[in-house]
């Protein structure tokens, strides 16, 4: 089975060529060849080219990252929103983070749930951090302005339609979030 | 109150290693009774291997391939049935994608045919007629019942029964048509939507049982290493059940108590970070039960191009002799025959399961996309919008053999990098893809002291190492006259051009080059003698040592691997090559990862020089190393990687953390390039504060992988794992320490829990079966 | 004297593994989730469930009608024995009469049934006004064939 290298006859024509470029089961010998032989090496090199520069035919000089001008924009709608409740709700807001203050202590000082503790780096920083992040999250969704998030929050959104579905999805996420609701 | 808790948690730590003595530590799925099991049969047709020797090793077929072709009626059939076959109607690139499988293919011509499908189906025959001849014939009312005795093997290895008769004939192949062999995967439905660099995909496999006995499915798959599985559904009906995240463990047991009662209950557990076992319990006679899974990824970036990758079949897997741990590559059918705890039953290529794949992806850039392909499937895009496409897989590449590959270009300029925030209860959630400064691109480079080492195991026999041969020896020549070179060889062993590497003159050069055209592969993946070989002889301190694998990753002891690249690298860096249609991506990207460099992947329908010359851009210029980021007024924590990364032209690296406070405009990023401080400034583009509930699930997932990478490297096995399953369970994402769970305890079906089925699954294209599927234990390979 | 201290460690093994004890008298509940709203067309709900230390979640399966779809709830919660369920429904045909709006697939320990209790945390009707809603937990057994 196995041909000698070095007869001209033995190298492969097209079809095989392209048969070695799609990975199709061969003779051993022409395997082999291909192999061992630098011209039919180079024309299966230049099939795979010509097979990648058709499909790359729109190829274009190299771009940078992106700009997401949609984002800005919904960005740019939702701070103006949360300017607007975070003038209206501020003493709401306060009530809601001294609520959330004093359950983070109760819980922080709960000796089971601090011996089923998350690990140190994590929860050191989550107990004293939350209730600022809560109260950012209530001050952006808390649309009824109830002092807390709600489904019902993520259900004005939806009514409404403005909002991405990834938007209510993070709002129904923290309504039904433990850690929101102690 | 403390020390009450403190007593608690002692002896609720004594109890569960009291418990776990008794429990094997990576559960096998039961798969059936102990003892045997009783077929019942009404034909003379009985399970191939009830009470009879088991078939002959795929081996013994390449001495039947160049034997005359038998007059065998049911041959000459298949032959004339398979050139019947037209080709699609996608082009010739498409059909030659078909004619990889040769049961589906119209092949060019009859000693085609003859030599791949006629051999392996006489064989088929033989044995099928070998069975039938050593059962009597039956009368009219009279029933033929076959025990079969279970393998005498280790007590806690899998013994599974026989698979049952389907409704309608024999398991393997019916003996009138080319009927696809009834399985219990009947189709895959992938969608894919992808935002910025965050993916979103939604996969659900449909479970269909077409035999006339309850069964349970199981089905080995992959996923992309960096996947964040957050969300599990099974559907029964019309019914949907949302799945739990719990404890492996504990996962584990429920699932066998609600197996065992009879309940329809589903488990999706991690066997790496890319394979998975899906097993579905009870699916009755006919009906079928759909199980989905939503992951995150973030997409890759290189030279400007987002990468998507979805893949679509594991790789058969290498696994060292001794090793209980590893991915088993076993024939369909034959459980156990590995010695491993996870077995992916492959099909012959002469098989096909029917099961199939649909694919869509939706991408939504933001800005205009420049242009958008695949270079390993046939896809039909739309563009809704010139910032959007609509991309679906087109019908006739729909055969689950290779990895899925999308890639695109966007128009405009980036000056900065892209901040993506959210918050919610947990906090603050943010990632930065960091995109190195062009004019790294004009300094010079170190002279290099370039190592390949090439997988010359099984796995790359035919187009792959002929890629891997091509794709270095274009490297060789790129070499400057102040480098060096080694080229190593592995397979069962490894072996190298020299006692010491070369300097890059010519004749040197053509001296490797011919060493590299005389490689052959056969054999197992030793990659451990590999990694020795490139890392293990004396460093050259005036040249930076570059080792370059070129190799499919088709290994099952990852874990290996990864601990002795890090106690080995040293200063080295590693870039590697990961040739074929379905690598391994986890082992690669993470030994690039720890070697301080990068990969290419170079699929079987690509050509090589795009990947060299990135390959040389990435050694040629100097990173900036030693990386450090400023984040201004920002508060940060839990940042991943904890070390960061060096930055190379063209490939922006993604980090991932925690914040408070408001995001910053400008950040500074500092390290060193061609032995010089810098100091980067970096204006960031925020995002704004607009809910992505991915962030959080890719940060938790970072973590995982991080914990993970240092449990290879230290002794803290046991705090890690540990940390692991408490990030997995606080996240809701699988790992390897958590499972998702559902179980549908409103109806209990009749009878025991069925039997087991593994779904088998193709080959990888481009990858042999009778060199990586063994029939027995696969150290002997 | 050693046997009796292997028999203590044991024995003490034997009571506080939970896997071990539990195992032996397992069975699978399915926990139905009925809000009334009195008339009023329900469109969102949020419901807080707590279980006994007995009862385990291994599922979280939608309702009828408008509320098939599995609702949301805290992964984490699963853990602790109290979840907060919540869905709407911006679809027409919200329900008005007593509607089971999910269920919970329960792995029950012990001899005695587990405890479960359910909370109306608010309810609304398709406008968005918030109603008054009564919730009941019905536990079933499974269906045999």
């Amino acid at each position: 089975m196995t041909a000698d290298r070095r007869d001209p006859q033995a190298h492969l024509d097209l079809l095989e060529l392209d048969a070695l470029r799609a990975g199709e089961p061969l003779p051993a010998a022409a395997t082999a060849h291909a192999a061992w032989c630098a011209d039919c090496a180079s024309e299966l090199d230049a099939l795979h080219d010509l097979a990648s520069a058709l499909r790359g035919a729109e190829a274009t000089p190299i771009a940078a990252a992106h700009l997401d001008a949609r984002v800005h924009a919904l960005a740019a709608t939702h701070a103006a929103r949360v300017r607007r409740s975070r003038w209206r709700a501020g003493s709401t807001a306060a009530a809601a983070a001294a609520v959330a203050v004093f359950a983070m202590a109760v819980l922080w000082r709960d000796p089971l749930r601090r011996a089923a503790a998350p690990p140190a780096e994590v929860a050191s920083a989550s107990a004293p951090r939350a209730e600022l992040a809560m109260r950012d999250a209530a001050l952006a969704d808390d649309l009824d302005g109830d002092g807390r998030i709600t489904v019902l929050d993520a259900f004005a959104l939806a009514r409404a339609g403005a909002a991405d579905p990834p938007r209510i999805d993070a709002v129904v996420a923290m309504a039904v979030s433990l850690q929101a609701n102690p | 109150m403390r020390r009450l808790a403190y007593l608690i948690l002692a002896a609720t730590i004594t109890a569960l290693v009291f418990a776990s003595c008794s429990m094997s530590k990576r559960r096998e799925v039961s798969t059936g009774p102990a003892d045997g099991d009783l077929a019942k049969a009404d034909t003379p047709s009985a399970p191939p291997n009830a009470g009879q020797p088991p078939p002959a090793p795929l081996r013994a077929l390449d001495d039947v391939a160049g034997q005359p072709a038998e007059a065998d009626s049911r041959g000459a059939s298949r032959v004339d049935s398979l050139k019947s076959q037209p080709f699609a109607d996608a082009g010739p690139a498409a059909a030659r994608r078909q004619m990889n499988h040769p049961a589906q293919a119209a092949a060019p011509s009859d000693r085609y045919l003859e030599r791949v499908v006629g051999p392996r189906h006489r064989l088929q025959q033989a044995q099928q007629n070998a069975l039938a001849s050593s059962i009597p014939a039956l009368r009219p009312g009279e029933e033929l019942w076959v025990i079969a005795r279970a393998d005498l093997r280790e007590p806690d290895a899998a013994t599974p029964p026989p698979e049952p008769p389907p409704r309608s004939g024999l398991m393997a192949k019916r003996p009138d048509s080319d009927e696809a062999i009834p399985l219990p995967l009947k189709h895959t439905d992938v969608k894919a939507s992808v935002a910025g660099y965050i993916a979103s995909v939604a996969v659900t496999q449909q479970y269909e049982n077409p035999y006339a006995d309850k069964i349970e499915a199981l089905y080995v798959f992959p996923l992309p290493q960096d996947a964040a599985v957050s969300e599990f559904v099974m559907t029964v009906g019309e019914r949907h059940i949302r799945g739990i995240i719990r404890a492996r463990e504990e996962a584990e047991q429920i699932y066998v108590q609600a197996r065992q009662q009879g309940y329809v209950a589903s488990l999706l557990t991690q066997e790496r970070p890319n394979i998975f076992t899906q097993a579905v319990a009870n699916i009755e006679p006919g009906k079928r039960i759909d199980i989905q899974l939503t992951y995150f990824n973030p997409l890759a970036v290189h030279d400007g191009e987002y990468e998507l990758v979805f893949p679509m079949v594991v790789g058969p897997r290498f696994n060292p002799p001794g090793s209980s741990d590893g991915v088993g590559a076993v024939p369909r059918g034959q459980y156990g025959s590995s010695g491993q705890p996870t077995e992916v039953h492959y099909l012959t290529p002469g098989e096909r399961s029917g099961h199939d794949i649909a694919l869509t992806v939706d991408v939504d850039a933001g800005l205009p996309i420049e242009a958008i392909a695949s270079p390993t499937h046939v896809i039909d895009t739309s563009a809704p919008s010139p910032t959007q496409r609509h991309v679906t897989l087109h019908a006739s590449d729909t055969l689950p053999n290779k990895d899925f590959v999308l890639r695109y270009r966007l128009a405009g300029e980036d000056v900065r990098g892209a901040f993506l925030t959210h918050r919610d209860a947990r906090g603050g959630f943010f990632t930065l893809m960091l995109q190195p400064p062009a004019d790294l691109s004009a300094a010079p480079r170190a002279p290099m002291e370039l190592v390949f080492v090439v997988d010359c195991s099984g796995s790359q026999m035919g187009a792959p190492l002929a890629i891997a041969k091509r794709t270095a020896e274009r490297a060789l020549r790129r070499l400057g006259p102040n480098d060096t070179f080694q080229i190593v060889q592995f397979s069962t062993t490894a072996s190298q051009l020299g006692p010491r590497p070369l300097p890059a003159t010519p004749v040197n050069l053509e001296q490797g080059v011919s060493y590299l055209r005389s490689l052959n592969s056969e054999g197992g993946t030793m990659m451990l003698e590999g990694i020795k070989a490139a890392l293990d002889f004396p460093h050259d301190p005036q040249r930076l040592r570059v080792v370059s694998f070129m190799t499919d990753g088709f290994i099952g002891n990852e874990a290996e691997i990864l601990g002795e690249i890090q106690k080995r690298v040293g200063d080295a860096r590693i870039f590697s090559f990961g040739i074929g249609s379905s690598t391994n991506r986890y082992l690669l990207d993470r030994m690039a990862m720890l070697g301080r460099g990068a990969v290419a992947y170079v699929g079987l329908d690509e050509g090589s020089q795009r990947a060299v010359d990135q390959f040389y851009e990435r050694v040629s210029h100097p990173a900036l190393t030693d990386l450090q980021i400023d984040w201004g007024g920002l508060a940060v924590r839990d940042v991943y990687p904890q070390h960061l990364p060096d930055l190379f032209v063209g490939r922006p690296i993604v980090v991932t953390g925690r914040f408070s406070g408001d995001a910053p405009t400008t950040l500074h990023v500092r390290g060193r390039a061609a032995g010089a401080e810098r100091d980067i400034a970096v204006a960031v583009d925020p995002r704004g504060d607009a809910p992505r509930p991915a962030l959080p699930n890719v940060w938790a997932r970072m973590k995982i992988a991080d914990l993970e990478d240092r449990a290879t490297a230290t002794d803290e096995n046991e705090a890690l794992d540990g940390e692991v399953k408490q990030v997995a369970l606080e996240y809701g994402l699988m790992s390897a320490y958590t499972a998702f769970l559902a179980v549908d305890s409103s109806q209990r079906t009749a009878g025991d829990h069925g039997t087991t089925v593994a779904v088998p699954v193709p080959v990888p294209d481009g990858v042999r079966y009778d060199t990586t599927v063994a029939p027995g234990p696969q150290a002997e390979r | 004297m050693t046997r009796r201290v292997l028999a203590c460690i044991v024995a003490l093994g034997a009571l506080l593994a939970p896997g071990a004890t539990r195992a032996d008298v397992s069975r699978f509940r399915p926990v139905d989730v009925w809000l009334d709203s009195g008339g009023q067309p329900l469109a969102a709900y949020q419901v807080e469930i707590t279980a006994g230390p007995d009862a385990a979640i291994v599922g979280v399966e939608g309702g009828a009608g408008a509320f098939a779809e599995p609702p949301h709830y805290d992964p984490a919660a699963l853990r602790g024995g109290r979840i907060i369920l919540a869905a709407f429904t911006t679809t027409a045909g919200a329900p008005q009469r007593r509607t089971r709006v999910a269920t919970l697939h329960m792995r029950e320990s012990g001899d005695a049934q587990p405890s479960y209790r359910a909370v109306v945390m608010v309810a609304a009707a398709p406008d968005g006004r918030r109603i008054p809603a009564s919730v009941e937990l019905v536990p079933r057994q499974g269906d045999p064939r």
